[in-house]
């Protein structure tokens, strides 16, 4: 009975379907020589005439390399790129390599000279038909199509923006100039926003105010080349320009206010530079002897600090000079209830600080507004 | 084939079997961090990708030490420079020395010139040096060999 | 031995604390370079800098006073020597030994560092400044140079010896790399342009600026031809004074926008920039078909820089062309195939190459 058992099982298991390999996994190939033939060789012989495009030598690897006006393809099949007539030549450059090449008169032998300008074929035949010309001008790449989307979207706010601008400086300089009729207004309004332009990217008022004035002249040159205005017409524009010029420049001038281009009365960098340290003096005399400068001092600190002659660095600068802030306090086991109460009141908090040269934390009662140095 | 942490393990059984000892050596995926073999494995592999262990840490100076640095590194190069040049200058002297000796030599004694600079033939540092190893021989040195006759 | 040597004062640094902070240590306050006071305060020094560099000082003041006096003697030889070719040796000599006797200078390199009062009559600077640039920009410059073809397409080759750079002027007056695409109306205008001399020139020494463009299609050969678009003669520089005055220059030719044309190539702007052995007068030049080697060789000028610019028709092209008269330009369309006789055209067109082509002796 056991070993019928047992047989059954045996007989079950050997039942069990086993696959085995039945592809061979390895061993030779019958059929190697007996592939067709490549083709491989001179499609095109020396001095024939080719298309660009046209396969010239069909190889495998670069037994040949391509030359001037010559390409060579992913299966390294040698092309022309240019018509011309086929050249089979050396370079001395590249001793061992053999070049074909295309040469683009009958004549012409390859390679050209080292040091030789190229000879080069252009290529490209205008476009006759005026409505073809038209469409194929009015033509944009994708990338130069979203650029002038994205430039129309912001044109409406650029000309408000500027409108703004031109009404705030021609307003500007109707009060420092008051003889200006209204046109002349308007064209030094403009002028101010473009020696603006200028002064935007880091220059200085004179040398943005130069290079402007000298754009306007160059134009009104460029006018009389082309012959869109006589000499006379132009030499008596700019003598009337160059009056009117005159004439604002002496009283108005571009500068910066509150990180802000405005029109202010003219003053020359020596001016300027005389204002500016008066203006410092100024300041040293109202927060001289203070241990803590108060309040209505800042005040008035600051609105000296506004004037146009300072640069925002000349602000940053002077303040941390002259104005004195409360200084943190360090905390003792005396006075900590003291503070404690204040910091309560809403006058100052308690911090602990890390002191970096003495390598300890410590506890500071900071005022509010004070200058966070603890060393 | 051991791996090098493997063969380091080895190596302290040997020389250093205090530390040893405390270790136990060629033990297969023993933990010996509270990471996990996965999180180690990457942080492993992110470290040796990392620029930073290729190259050693930046000196952080300003620019006067900057220059200070600069300036003491073009000097230890200058004192390198000079050494090197003394040295040689020194070597060439006595070389020059030596030439000059054997010189006055031959004018005097042209057959003891000839004993002092006659050549030993196969007298070379010894080719036969072994190479260190751990099982060296008993007798290392073999100070009777001679070259063999050819 | 401190102040073994005496350094000329010009090559000092200019701010005292600063100056003391290089030659004496970093002060208690922190480094007077860094900015902020927190900074300042938590700087430490590498340990034993101080001890290190007292005794350095005094193994490159040694090696200083050594060229300097070999300087000396030079000069003294350049003072009595007539030869062109030996004159020419001792120069070079004299100027090793003055950059060299600089060499390890602190302040000189902090100065460089920092590029402050970098005066560049002396010969360190010069010396610093060209391996500055010769590291970077001089390579990129040759690499443009040679990929874009602009040598041997205009001049057969360039060994680079003055730093151009040009600027168009523009609100944000920024250098460009050679090759850069430049919009149209960008470089409407004559650019700035800077000559930088590192090898020791007269002052007001003279040089000539040329800008060619060598795409303008010439269809009658189914090729290019170049057109000049700008040259001057005569422009002053000195080692210290690199900027182009061309109100002082004599200008051969006022400068001319580009103004490609819609789907023909990108058009190469080549400026090049000659050293002049004299002052050129009377130089007879055309715009169209000019030949720049030809100029050079007959004005003997050499060529010692260049920069080179690309532009193509953009959106901005039609408004210069009408601003300036140059007609509405053509538009092209790519004409790949062409008849052999069409090929024939390049025989008149060989004239100007022939020159070039060796005849095979005999």
């Amino acid at each position: 009975m056991l070993f019928r058992q047992v047989q059954q099982r045996l007989l079950k298991v050997q039942v069990i379907p086993v696959r085995t390999a039945t592809k061979r996994a390895s061993g030779g190939n019958k059929a190697t020589n007996n592939t067709a033939g490549r083709r491989l060789g001179p499609k095109k012989g020396e001095g024939q005439f080719v298309q660009a495009g046209q396969i010239i030598w069909r190889q495998r690897g670069t037994k040949w390399y391509p030359g001037e006006n010559a390409g060579v393809g992913r299966d390294h099949t040698i092309y022309a790129r240019e018509p011309g007539f086929v050249r089979y030549y050396r370079d001395p450059f590249h001793a061992k390599r053999r070049f074909i090449g295309v040469a683009l008169a009958p004549q012409e032998t390859l390679p050209t000279p080292h040091f030789a300008p190229r000879r080069r074929r252009f290529g490209y035949k205008p476009i006759d038909n005026e409505d073809v010309a038209d469409f194929e001008k009015s033509y944009l790449t994708k990338k130069e199509t979203e650029r002038l989307l994205e430039r129309e979207a912001q044109l409406e706010d650029r000309l408000n923006k500027r409108a703004t601008l031109q009404e705030e400086y021609q307003k500007a300089l109707a009060e420092l100039v008051p003889e200006l009729s209204e046109e002349e207004l308007d064209l030094q309004a403009v002028r101010f926003i473009e020696i603006r332009k200028y002064m935007n990217g880091g220059m200085a008022f004179e040398v943005s105010r130069e290079i402007v004035d000298s754009h306007n002249r160059a134009d009104l040159a460029v006018e009389v080349k082309t012959g869109r205005l006589s000499a006379e017409e132009a030499d008596k524009g700019q003598k009337e320009i160059d009056v009117l010029n005159k004439k604002v420049d002496d009283k108005a001038m571009v500068a910066m206010v509150d990180a802000k281009f405005v029109v202010v009365k003219f003053a020359t960098p020596e001016q300027r530079a005389e204002m500016r340290s008066e203006l410092i003096k100024q300041i040293a005399e109202l927060t001289k002897g203070h241990e803590v400068t108060p309040g209505e001092v800042i005040e008035k600190v600051e609105l000296l600090l506004k004037k146009s002659v300072f640069s925002t660095g000349d602000r940053v600068t002077l303040r941390r000079k002259h104005l004195r802030r409360p200084l943190p306090i360090p905390i003792s086991p005396e006075n900590r209830k003291e503070f404690e109460k204040l910091a309560k009141k809403g006058e100052g908090e308690i911090r602990k600080v890390w002191l970096s040269q003495q390598q300890t934390m410590h506890e500071f009662y900071i005022p509010t507004g004070a200058s966070m140095i603890f060393n | 084939m051991m791996n090098w942490k493997q063969g380091l393990r080895a190596f302290q059984a040997v020389v250093r079997p205090h530390i040893s000892a405390a270790q136990p050596t060629l033990v297969r995926a023993k933990r010996t961090t509270k990471l996990a073999p996965g999180a180690s494995r990457v942080i492993n592999m992110v470290s040796v990708i990392s620029a930073r262990k290729k190259q050693p840490r930046r000196l952080k100076m300003c620019k006067e030490d900057q220059v200070r640095h600069q300036m003491i590194m073009a000097a230890w190069k200058l004192h390198l420079r000079d050494e090197k040049a003394e040295r040689t200058n020194k070597l060439k002297a006595q070389y020059e020395k030596i030439t000059e000796a054997c010189d006055e030599l031959q004018k005097l004694d042209p057959a003891l010139y000839e004993a002092a600079t006659a050549r030993e033939k196969g007298k070379r540092f010894s080719p036969e040096m072994r190479i260190p190893t751990d099982t060296p021989p008993r007798q290392p040195w073999q100070f009777d060999w001679s070259p063999p006759d050819k | 031995m401190k102040n073994s040597i005496v350094r000329a004062a010009g090559l000092q640094i200019r701010n005292q604390r600063i100056r003391d902070a290089v030659l004496n240590g970093v002060p208690k306050t922190g480094p007077p370079t860094l900015r902020s006071r927190w900074a300042r305060s938590r700087y430490v020094s590498p340990e034993g800098i101080n001890e290190a560099f007292s005794l350095a000082k005094e193994i490159v003041d040694k090696e200083a006073a050594n060229h300097k006096s070999a300087a000396g003697e030079v000069e003294k030889e350049l003072k009595s020597a007539t030869g062109e070719e030996q004159r020419a040796e001792l120069a070079k000599n004299l100027e090793h030994h003055l950059v060299k006797s600089e060499f390890h200078n602190p302040e000189v390199r902090f100065n460089f560092m920092v590029k402050d009062s970098v005066d560049l009559n002396e010969p360190i600077y010069r010396y610093l400044s060209r391996t500055e640039w010769a590291a970077k920009e001089m390579l990129i410059l040759m690499q443009r140079l040679e990929q874009h073809h602009v040598i041997p397409d205009t001049m057969p080759t360039l060994d680079p010896r003055a730093q151009v750079d040009v600027q168009f002027v523009t609100p944000t007056m920024s250098s460009f790399e050679p090759g850069s695409f430049l919009s149209n109306e960008v470089c409407e205008r004559r650019p700035r342009i800077s000559i930088q001399e590192f090898e020791p020139i007269a002052k007001d020494s003279l040089y000539s600026v040329v800008i060619v463009n060598p795409d303008v299609p010439d269809l009658e050969n189914d090729s290019f031809k170049t057109l000049l678009h700008y040259a001057a003669v005569n422009i002053r520089i000195s080692n210290d004074a690199p900027e182009v005055d061309f109100a002082q220059a004599t200008e051969l030719a006022d400068y001319l926008p580009p103004h490609p044309e819609k789907n023909a190539p990108a058009q190469r702007f080549c400026v090049w920039v000659f050293r002049q052995p004299a002052r050129v007068e009377g130089a007879e030049i055309s715009r169209e078909g000019f030949d720049i080697r030809q100029f050079a060789g007959a004005n003997n000028l050499e060529a010692v820089g260049a920069h080179m610019w690309r532009v193509r028709y953009d959106l901005t092209t039609d408004f210069i062309r009408a601003k300036y008269g140059l007609g509405p330009g053509s538009v092209y369309f790519r004409a790949r195939t062409a008849k052999p006789e069409e090929a024939l055209l390049h025989v008149r067109h060989r004239q100007k190459w022939e020159k070039f082509v060796e005849t095979p002796s005999k």
